[in-house]
Order: C-alpha cells, then sequence, then structure tokens
C-alpha cells in the first residue's frame, strides 16, 4: 500500500464505521423505546410495582442515549456515538436489580458491547475490552450489595406483554434490514414485504398481548365471581353452623324443658325421669318432623351416656370419649362431619352442654346433621354459570357435597386436585386453574374453612369461563387477520400504482433503447411517477427530433455520398470510355458529351493550348452555343481571359459562381444560361495540354468535392489526350513506314517482274505450264487487282473466282481458277481456304523475294568484302584505285566506275 | 429489561435445559438401589382387611422404595392357629398386622412393641341381628343368646356392655366350636359378631337385612389393624420404617379410592370370595379406616390410653406417629 492510499483508506473505515454505528444507534433506539412504551400498560392493567416504573424509566433512558448516539454518527462523530452508545449499554445491568440477576441476560449483554465495539469502534478495542469486564464486575457488584427489592418470579410473568412487544419490535426490525439488505428484490416485493412486516407482525404481537390481556383479564373476573359465590357459600354454612348451635340453645332455653332434662339426666325420681322421657320424646320428635336442621338429637348424660335419643339404637350408646361430648360439656362444638358407621353416612354432630337450674353441667345435647343441608347449599346455583359448581371436601379428599359430575357413590369419592391438596395441606385459600375431579380445566377458587376442617370449592370449567372471551378474541384475532389482509391488498395495490408505472417506464426505456423512439410513457394522475413519466416523455421527444435530423442529415449525407459514387462511377466510365479512344477529336467530342450527359452540366468545353501555348482554343463542346463557339474558333489567351485563361494560366481549377466580381464572367452570348461554371486545366505530366470548362445552369453547382471529381476526369482526360496525340503520331510514323516498306516492296516486285520473273503458271489437265507475259490479263483477274478484294463471276457454264495476291497491302498478282457449275457452286469454306492460301502465297512470294534479295545482298557484301580486301591487300595508291575501280565494276556488275582524286577547293 | 428483549426468555429456556440436565441425572438415584425383602405377618388369612398392604404391592409402592415386602399370613390356617406375635418377637418377621388385642398380650414385653400405624379408626368389630329380631341396642341384648367367636372380641363386647350400665352375664353368650353363621341365619342364636367387612358382608350377601350394634357406639372402641414393629428394628431400620409405612398408607389410600380395581386385587389374593363380596367390604371398610377426622393411620394419645383403660404408663404409650406423619407430610 503506498503511502497516499492509506488516509483513504481510514476515511472508508470511519464512513463505515459511522454508517453501523447509525444503525446500531437506531436500532437501540427503536427497541429500547417500544420496550419502555410496553411498559405502560403492564403498569396499570398487570403490575402496579414501582420496579416496572424503574424499567421504563431505564429503558427510556437506553433509547435516549441511543438517540444520542445516533445524531453524534450522524454529525460524524463516531467517538460520541460510540460513548453514547457504550451508556446506553451501561444502563441496562440496572434491570438486573429490579428484575432479578439474569446470566443469561449478563452474558448476553457482555457480547453485545464486545459485537458492537467490533463494529462501532474497531481501533479502540480494548476500549471496549475493559468496558466491558467493567460492566460485569458493575452488574455483579451490584448483584451482591442488592440495594433494592427485585420482583418476586411469579411477578415477572406479568413481564411478558412487555416481552412480546419489544419481541415484535425486534422482529420487525430484524425482518425490515433483511428487507433492505435483500439485493435482488424488486422495489414492489421489497415495498410489500415492508408493509406485511409493519402490519403482521405488529397485529401478531397487538393480538397476542390481546389474548394475554383478556385472558388475564376474563380470568380475573371469573375468579372474582367464583370468590364472591365462594363466600356466598361460606356465609351460607357460617349461618346454617350458627342456626345449628342456635337451634339446639333454643331447645335447651326453655325453662320447662330445663326442668325436665335435669329430672331426665340426674335421675333422682324415676316417675320424673320418665314423664320428662316422654315429654322430651315429643318435644324432639316434633322438633324432628317440623325442622330441617337434624336427623337426630340425642342426650347424653354427663357420663357420655345416651341417655335419649331420637333414634332408638342409639338408646344407650356411650360418648365418653367422643369429641362432640367432651368439646359439649365445654360449651358446645360443631364437629367436623364425620362417618357414622351405622348409617354409613357423614353427618355433623352438633354439641351444646345441658345446665341445671344452677348452671351446672348436667350433660350433653347433640345433634346429628345430615350434610344434606350442606349439599343444598353447595348446589343452590345463584350466581353460578351452566357448568359452574361449588362442593365441599373434607380433611380425607373425600366430597361431602354432590358434584355437578356425578362420581361413584355420595361421599364415597376422593378427589385429589391441586387446589384441594393446597387448601387442605396448606389450610388456605386462593384460585388457580386447574384439573378438576372429573378431568376438566377449570378455573377455582378454594377456600378452607377451619370451623368444618373442610376445603369449599368453587369451580367453573375454563372453555365457558373463557368462551366470551374466545369469541370476542377470535373476533379480534379476525379483525387482526382482516386488517393484515387489507393492509396486503392495499399495500399490494399501493405497491402496484408504484411499480406498475415504472415498470411501464422501465418498458418503454428498454424499448426505446432497442431502438423503437415512437413508444410514449403512459402517464397516469400527476403523482412523482407522472412527472417523471412526463419529463420522461419530454426526453425520447427530445430525442426522437435528435434523431429525426439526424436521419436527415444522414439521408442528406448518404445523397450526398452516393452522388459522389456516382461521380466517380461517371469519371471511372468516362475514363474507361476515353481510354479507349485514340482519335483526338473523337475523344474530346465524346468526353464533352459524356460529362454533359453523366454529370448534368449543360456546357462542357475542351480547350487545348494552341503550338505557341498563348492561347487555349476551344476543341470541342457539347452545346448549341458552344457548336457556335468551335465554329467561330474560340480561343482565350492562356492567364488573362476568363476562367479558363485563369486555370490555365496558374495551372489551377478555378470556379466561377454568379455572384460578385465572377458574375462578369456570365456574359458569354453562347452560354447565356450559365450561373456558374468551372475551369480545371489539363496537365499530363509536367505538360498542361489545355483546360476542361464545366458550365452549369445551377447557381452555386460547384463543390469542393466537385472540383476534386473535375479534376480527376480532367487528369485522365489529360492522359487521354496525351496518349491520343501520341497515338496518332506513332500511327502516322507507322503509316509513314508502311507506305515507304510497301512501295520498296511494290518496285522490288517490279524490278523483279522486269528483271525477267515470269508472268505467272497455269494448271490444268495438261499439266503446269508458265504463262506468258503476253497473255492478257482476264477481266475477272483485272477486277480483283483493282479491287484488292476476291471476285466470284460467272461465265457461261462456269464459275470464276479471282483472288489477289497482295503483299503488305500492294497487290502483286492474281489467283485465278474456275469450275463449271455441274460441279457445284463454291461453298464459303471453299472461298475463305482460297483466301486464305492466296493470303499464305504473297507472304510465301514476299519471304522468297526477301530470301533471293538477302542472297544477292550477302553476295554483294561478300564481293564489297573480297573488293575491300583485294584493296587492302595492295599498298600501292595506284594499285588500290585500279583495282577498286575494277573490282567495283565486277562486283555490281556496272557499266562504269570512276574514281577521282581530288582535293577540294579551300573556303 | 431491554437491550436483549429474550433475556428472560432465554433464562428460562436455559433454566428449563438445565432442569432437565438435573431430572435426567437426579431421576436414576434410588430406583437402582438393591431391594431390601420384609416379611409383615398377618393376623389372620388374607382378606379385606389387607387390601392396602395389597395395593402397595400391587401399585409397586413398596419397590419404589427398595423394599420387597412378603406377607405371610396368620390367624386360623391349615396348619392351625398362627400366633402373628411370635415371628415379630422371634425377628422372623419385623411387622406385624395385629388387632388390639393381640398387642395387648404382647404390650408387656421389653421393650415394647412399637406401633407405628393403627388402620382403623374404628373398630370393624360388630355385633349384629336380624332386622326383624328387634334387637338394636346393647340394652335390647339382655337375656339374648349372642354367638362370640373369638375371645379378643369377647373383651370388647365386655368392655361395650360394662359401659352401657350392663354385666356381661345380662346376655346368654354362646359358644361355637364351628362358627357356622347358619346358626344366626336359622336364629338359633339372636345376635352374632364379627367383622363389619366379612360376617356383615357375608349376612347381607345371604340377603339377610341386618340391625347393627357397634361395640365402638359404647365407648369400647380400639385402634385394629396395627402395624407393628419392635422397637430395636424401628432404631436400626428407620429408612425401611418409614418406607413400610409410606407405602402402605398410599397402598391404603389407593384401595380406599379405587375400591373396584382394590376388589379385583383382593381376589387373587383370596379368590374364595365373589367380587361383590369385596367391593360391598371396602364400602364398609372406608368410613372405619378414613373417618375424614384424621389421617389415615393416626392414633390420638387420649383415644389409645383410654382404649388400655388407664393401664400404660403415661410415658411410653407404645405407639409412634412419626412415620406416619412423615407420609402425609410427603403426601
Amino acid at each position: 500500500m503506498s503511502s497516499d492510499t492509506f488516509p483513504h483508506q481510514e476515511q472508508k473505515n470511519t464512513g463505515r464505521r459511522l454508517y453501523v454505528t447509525r444503525r446500531v444507534a437506531v436500532f437501540a433506539a427503536i427497541l429500547l423505546l417500544g420496550s419502555a412504551l410496553s411498559y405502560i400498560p403492564v403498569y396499570y392493567f398487570e403490575l402496579r410495582a414501582w420496579q416496572v416504573l424503574a424499567d421504563m424509566l431505564n429503558s427510556a433512558g437506553g433509547a435516549l442515549f441511543s438517540f444520542l448516539a445516533y445524531r453524534a454518527a450522524k454529525r460524524g462523530n463516531a467517538r460520541r456515538a460510540s460513548r453514547w452508545i457504550l451508556l446506553a449499554l451501561l444502563l441496562q445491568p440496572t434491570t438486573h436489580w429490579f428484575l432479578g440477576f439474569n446470566t443469561a441476560s449478563l452474558t448476553a449483554t457482555s457480547l453485545a458491547v464486545l459485537i458492537l465495539s467490533l463494529a462501532t469502534w474497531p481501533n479502540r478495542w480494548t476500549h471496549w475490552f475493559f468496558a466491558t469486564l467493567g460492566y460485569v464486575g458493575y452488574v455483579l457488584l451490584m448483584v451482591a450489595l442488592s440495594p433494592v427489592q427485585p420482583l418476586a418470579p411469579q411477578q415477572i410473568i406479568a413481564l411478558r406483554f412487555s416481552d412480546w412487544v419489544t419481541t415484535a419490535t425486534f422482529i420487525v426490525l430484524v425482518v425490515q434490514e433483511m428487507i433492505r439488505l435483500l439485493p435482488t428484490v424488486s422495489i414492489r416485493n421489497r415495498l410489500l414485504l415492508t408493509s406485511i412486516n409493519l402490519a403482521l407482525i405488529p397485529a401478531a404481537a397487538i393480538t397476542i398481548a390481546s389474548v394475554l390481556f383478556g385472558l388475564t383479564n376474563g380470568r380475573r373476573q371469573v375468579f372474582n365471581h367464583l370468590s364472591s359465590v365462594a363466600q356466598l357459600k361460606t356465609n351460607q354454612i357460617s349461618l346454617w353452623q350458627h342456626s345449628l348451635q342456635h337451634e339446639l340453645r333454643t331447645l335447651l332455653s326453655d325453662p320447662q324443658a330445663t326442668q325436665r332434662y335435669d329430672y331426665l339426666l340426674t335421675g333422682h325420681n324415676q316417675a320424673q325421669q320418665a314423664s320428662a322421657l316422654v315429654q322430651i320424646d315429643q318435644q324432639f320428635q316434633k322438633y324432628i318432623r317440623t325442622s330441617a336442621y337434624f336427623e337426630e338429637l340425642f342426650l347424653l348424660d354427663i357420663n357420655g351416656s345416651v341417655v335419649y335419643s331420637t333414634e332408638p339404637r342409639r338408646q344407650g350408646q356411650v360418648f365418653k370419649a367422643a369429641a362432640f361430648f367432651q368439646n359439649g360439656l365445654l360449651g358446645g362444638s360443631i364437629q367436623p362431619p364425620s362417618y357414622d358407621p351405622a348409617t354409613n353416612r357423614p353427618s355433623i354432630l352438633v354439641s351444646q352442654p345441658v345446665l341445671d337450674a344452677d348452671g351446672n353441667t348436667i350433660g350433653v345435647l347433640a345433634g346429628r346433621a345430615s350434610l344434606k343441608a350442606l349439599n343444598d347449599i353447595m348446589l343452590e346455583r345463584t350466581g353460578l354459570s351452566h357448568t359452574g359448581e361449588t362442593y365441599l371436601v373434607g380433611l380425607n379428599r373425600a366430597l361431602l357435597t354432590e358434584t355437578r359430575k356425578p362420581t361413584d357413590l355420595m361421599g364415597s369419592a376422593y378427589v385429589r386436585t391441586e387446589a384441594i391438596n393446597r387448601a387442605i395441606q396448606e389450610k388456605s385459600s386462593g384460585s388457580g386453574v386447574y384439573t378438576n375431579y372429573a378431568g376438566e380445566t377449570v378455573l377455582g377458587v378454594y377456600r378452607w374453612l377451619p370451623d368444618l376442617q373442610v376445603a369449599l370449592l368453587a369451580e367453573q370449567t375454563e372453555q365457558e369461563a373463557l368462551a366470551p372471551l374466545k369469541n370476542s378474541l377470535l373476533l379480534q384475532g379476525g379483525l387482526a387477520l382482516a386488517a393484515v389482509l387489507a393492509a396486503v391488498v392495499a399495500a399490494l395495490w399501493i405497491t402496484r400504482s408504484i411499480s406498475t408505472p415504472l415498470k411501464e417506464l422501465a418498458q418503454t426505456a428498454s424499448r426505446i433503447a432497442q431502438g423503437d423512439v415512437d413508444v410514449q410513457a403512459p402517464v397516469r394522475g400527476d403523482d412523482e411517477i407522472s412527472l417523471l413519466a412526463r419529463a420522461f416523455n419530454a426526453m425520447t421527444e427530445r430525442l426522437r427530433a435528435l434523431i429525426a435530423s439526424l436521419e436527415e442529415r444522414v439521408s442528406e449525407r448518404t445523397a450526398e455520398v452516393e452522388a459522389r459514387a456516382r461521380q466517380l462511377e461517371t469519371v471511372a466510365q468516362i475514363g474507361n470510355v476515353i481510354a479507349s479512344i485514340r482519335d483526338l477529336d473523337t475523344l474530346l467530342e465524346r468526353v464533352t458529351h459524356l460529362i454533359s450527359e453523366q454529370l448534368g452540366f449543360y456546357h462542357v468545353g475542351i480547350f487545348l493550348l494552341d503550338e505557341d501555348g498563348a492561347y487555349a482554343v476551344l476543341r470541342a463542346a457539347n452545346s448549341e452555343g458552344g457548336q457556335r463557339m468551335l465554329a467561330r474558333g474560340h480561343k482565350l489567351r492562356v492567364g488573362q481571359v476568363g476562367i479558363v485563361g485563369y486555370a490555365t494560366g496558374y495551372r489551377r481549377p478555378r470556379i466561377a459562381l454568379d455572384v460578385g466580381e465572377d458574375a462578369v464572367f456570365f456574359d458569354n452570348p453562347d452560354l447565356p444560361a450559365t450561373r456558374s461554371e468551372i475551369a480545371l486545366p489539363l496537365i499530363a505530366g509536367q505538360t498542361l495540354l489545355g483546360a476542361l470548362d464545366v458550365q452549369s445552369t445551377e447557381p452555386n453547382a460547384f463543390s469542393e468535392a466537385d472540383v476534386s471529381i473535375l479534376q480527376l476526369l480532367a487528369d485522365q482526360l489529360a492522359v487521354s489526350i496525351e496518349n491520343a496525340r501520341l497515338f496518332a503520331q506513332s500511327q502516322q510514323a507507322l503509316e509513314e513506314a508502311q507506305r515507304a516498306y510497301g512501295a520498296l516492296s511494290r518496285e522490288a516486285w517490279l524490278h523483279m517482274l522486269e528483271g525477267g520473273l515470269r508472268g505467272g503458271y497455269h494448271s490444268s489437265g495438261s499439266g503446269v505450264h508458265p504463262l506468258g507475259r503476253e497473255e492478257v490479263i482476264s477481266p475477272v483477274e483485272q477486277q480483283a487487282l483493282q479491287t484488292r478484294t476476291l471476285v466470284l463471276q460467272q461465265e457461261g457454264d462456269l464459275q470464276q473466282v479471282a483472288i489477289p495476291i497482295q503483299v503488305r497491302g500492294v497487290p502483286l498478282g492474281v489467283l485465278k481458277t474456275h469450275r463449271p457449275l455441274s460441279a457445284g457452286r463454291w461453298s464459303q469454306e471453299e472461298l475463305q481456304a482460297l483466301e486464305n492460301i492466296a493470303s499464305d502465297l504473297g507472304d510465301a512470294l514476299e519471304s522468297a523475294r526477301l530470301y533471293t534479295e538477302t542472297q544477292l545482298r550477302a553476295e554483294n557484301e561478300r564481293r564489297l568484302s573480297q573488293l575491300a580486301s583485294e584493296v587492302r591487300a595492295t599498298l600501292d595508291v595506284e594499285d588500290i584505285l585500279q583495282t577498286a575501280v575494277r573490282r567495283i565494276q565486277d562486283t555490281f556488275d556496272l557499266a562504269e566506275v570512276e574514281i577521282r582524286m581530288e582535293a577540294p577547293a579551300e573556303e | 429489561m431491554t437491550g436483549f428483549p429474550m433475556h428472560r426468555t432465554r433464562f428460562v429456556s436455559l433454566s428449563l435445559l438445565l432442569a432437565l440436565l438435573l431430572a435426567a441425572c437426579g431421576g436414576r438415584s434410588g430406583a437402582n438401589s438393591p431391594h431390601t425383602t420384609v416379611r409383615i405377618q398377618l393376623n389372620w388369612t388374607h382378606g379385606t382387611e389387607f387390601a392396602g398392604y395389597y395395593q402397595a404391592i400391587e401399585q409397586g409402592y413398596y419397590a419404589a422404595r427398595g423394599l420387597n415386602v412378603e406377607l405371610t399370613e396368620g390367624g386360623l390356617g391349615e396348619q392351625g392357629y398362627v400366633d402373628p406375635t411370635a415371628p415379630l418377637l422371634s425377628g422372623e418377621a419385623p411387622f406385624a398386622v395385629l388387632t388390639f388385642a393381640e398387642y395387648l398380650s404382647i404390650a408387656q414385653q421389653k421393650p415394647r412393641p412399637l406401633v407405628v400405624m393403627g388402620l382403623f379408626q374404628i373398630s370393624p368389630v360388630v355385633l349384629f341381628s336380624l332386622e326383624e329380631s328387634g334387637i338394636i341396642t346393647l340394652q335390647d341384648m339382655r337375656g339374648k343368646r349372642v354367638a362370640i367367636i373369638s375371645q379378643p372380641w369377647q373383651q370388647i363386647i365386655h368392655r361395650a356392655l360394662r359401659n352401657a350400665g350392663m354385666n356381661p352375664a345380662d346376655i346368654r353368650e354362646v359358644r361355637l366350636q364351628n362358627p357356622d353363621m347358619e346358626n344366626f341365619f336359622k336364629q338359633r342364636v339372636d345376635v352374632w359378631s364379627g367383622y363389619l367387612i366379612d360376617e356383615v358382608v357375608t349376612a347381607q350377601l345371604e340377603g339377610y337385612r341386618l340391625n347393627l350394634i357397634f361395640p365402638a357406639d359404647y365407648d369400647a372402641n380400639t385402634y385394629e389393624g396395627l402395624l407393628v414393629t419392635t422397637r430395636a428394628y424401628a432404631s436400626t431400620h428407620p429408612d425401611i420404617v418409614a418406607g413400610v409405612v409410606e407405602a402402605t398408607l398410599q397402598g391404603w389410600r389407593y384401595a380406599l379410592e379405587h375400591p373396584r380395581a382394590t376388589a379385583e386385587v383382593l381376589q387373587t389374593w383370596d379368590p374364595q370370595h365373589p367380587r361383590l363380596y369385596y367391593e360391598l367390604g371396602l364400602d364398609y371398610l372406608r368410613p372405619l379406616v378414613d373417618t375424614g377426622e384424621v389421617p389415615l393411620g393416626w392414633i390420638d394419645y387420649t383415644r389409645w390410653t383410654a382404649a388400655f383403660e388407664n393401664a400404660l404408663p403415661a410415658d411410653s404409650p407404645g405407639y409412634d406417629m412419626r412415620f406416619v406423619e412423615g407420609a402425609h407430610i410427603q403426601e
């Protein structure tokens, strides 16, 4: 890493750290605020404990510090942000004092401190490390000191609502963060997920909280109600107990009765005793019949022996050690329900002391109350719902009264439930949700009745108790669900209304990208997306215009290029044409017409310099005016007159337009339509040949490109003109050479013929024989010689053919033949063959002649050489001269030879 | 509550996990310890009065305490009368189930055998007459033929008679060589004596309607079905004694609360009676054992001493309710 990249990296790290800090801070602030707010309903509806308020303030403080951390991070102060977060975290351990120490919480918070340190302040991790250590120590110290009374574990359950809210907030935040971080999800789905997240999770949390509250409150109501019922029953039982005692006391309080009891129990006088017995019997029997309190009344003497009972079988029984008797002596009692083995039923024994007139205890009056009255009290359904019931359970867990669902035998069934066990074992009262004797979940209130040593149970099945609540919760849940669904539908609709135009816009953009610039983004309404669509459409409008102008320019350029190409093609064609023309006049003539026709100029003229190079003479023109000028012998002075003069004078092309000073060029009466003109010099090599003059009826007809093309043409033309000139010259030279050679050949042949060459040969049936000079040449032959062509002539029944024999265009003789018509006409092939033979014959004759001539020349050379050597063989001047004269005469067969030696006269 | 919203939940989960771990580790203790065989000598042949012992075995209450309890029949068996106190005193059986009278017979042993549980709060000994006889009180029995089968019962009846201001001679006691109830049904005797859960049930099953006269109603109540051990054993094996008492009480509780199931179990121990016999017997037994006033197995000092008619020294009542107390605390 180079030194200058280091600060950049540092800056990047700081930026990321600030970002993470900000996220963490905002996360913590929302979470803690949600937590703090959730304590309000908890405090008001669930648990009015100062610890709840304290923890609420704790969370609120944490939220505030987190917010301050967020603000610091936003302002770019990472260090301050971290400190605030640290403070927010350090505030949290107080929860241990309010809610009791919690290892998991401590561990989790410590880990959080470390993780946060790495994420937000990595360079200062030691600070965080020590901060964590300090935090743990601080918590442990405070827990050890235990400065305040924490909530009891069962009270903490009341905080579950807060837990739910905080958890829901946490989930919402996490899910939101996840949605935010999802890279490939469309905006629509992101919006949708967000809406669902924001609707569903709070709705679920609210529903759960409502259920919890509803259940708690519903139960509390039911418990309150059951407590009232239980209290009512307790009061009734108490009243009944008092009534039992009161009844006995009433029986004893009658002064006459006291006398009777005295007689009966002390038994001083048997007659009185018997009389008392009868009277008491009458009284008690009547009482039993009329009163519902007791099933049996009996009197016991001071020894516990039953001296009288409304039940005969009781007579004589002894209850000296029985509690009811002992307590009866002491002032009266009510015994707990117990079994009478004789009746095999539970009953309650009530006793009162019997006093004599002096107030001495002389016996005990006991009454056996059946449990029917209690049963009636318990079965009295006032204030109870369908499944509501109250019943009594004895110390031994035996059912003492009837239950809603009959058990095996009245009184024989044992019931063991959580509530009964608690009531009996702890001798306490309370309430709870538990399973009853029939296996149903019930809400129950239990009371311990110490007088009777029984437990009173008031119960209602949870199903019935919470049915209205369940309905309301179902309704609530349904509403929540409907609200969530509505939110989802609304979210779908809204996201659709946002995403659809965006998608359409994207599709439009992509179609435009594919080249379809005519598409328009649909515009609906006046929202931001519509504004975007409008702006987009305006942009595409501009784009379209731009593209259209571009296309126009392209087509213009294309047309230009095509025109140029056509011009070039034309130039090439013209070039081809003119390259094939050897004749200069034809060339010039054709060129003017070609240029005019192919390139569309109305006048094309070609000027060539005269021999002096002083004037450019118009040599060819296509237009009528040009023709007139040609006829007039139009010529311009080089370098002086007109643009042709300029072009030839300066060897540069010149364009004249119908404007400004150039306008003077267009006063040519022969070419009045000219609006623009160009003259291009015709230069071949270094030689200026003339100028190409092109005139147009269009003003401003020639561009620089035209100049180039026309110059190209002019150059080609110049070359062609040069070629034509050279060709003409060479042609002329050739003709002259041919002419000269043909004449030589003819002379030689004439010389040979005159020198004795026979007139020809004739071949017939009689064989080959020479033709004499004297033989007259036939008219056919004469005609062939004159026309220098094959002549076919019919003469009588003969078909005569005469073919001239030529050497280098010079007729030297005739080949003549004939055949009778009966032998058939001459075919074209035969005539051609004859012509070829005649031609070959001419060549052969010429070759033979040349050979002969060459031999003669060689002979002459040899003779000359011989002569020269003979001449040089002597060193004598006279000999030389003589030898020379003689040898020359001999050698060349000359009539006379003379060598005269004479010095020339002095000038 | 705070930065970490689920800390309570986490705490609960963690505690739960720990609890499970502890439960998994702790659940094994005790179950693997070898069983101790304990013999309990019964004072009679198998029958309803021992229902709780059978259920304690049946339901595995002894086994759960590492005990393998063997019940040995006593009373009149095929080998003649088996004295249930003998194995106890000899140490053959650390426990014996005795009647009050039987306990009384060994009460003078030094050290005095220890009663650790008294089952019957009301003595099941009953005198009964046919309904049509009109004999409904002890007083009605003056001059009547009363069949008394065993001597312990005779003591109780005499005591009741005395308490009622009568003399045992007031009744015509009939000693039967063969205690066949046909004598009663054929009215050869006017009053029969027996156990409420046995003879009375038998008579009722024969279709007779009876008048019941409980000696207990004449202040002649005694604790019956006493579970007795020796003091030496109680001091050397307190755990076993506690285990036996706890399991037995648990068995009794079960038997009382599930009379039908218990009747079935009883039939397996003593198949000679129909199920109805046991069901009816259990129905009669229940109020005698579980009066609702005191816990099962409880012995009240006043009543206990009264039963001895003040013959026992106050400092050594001969019973120890610690084990019963422990059992009920455990419940």
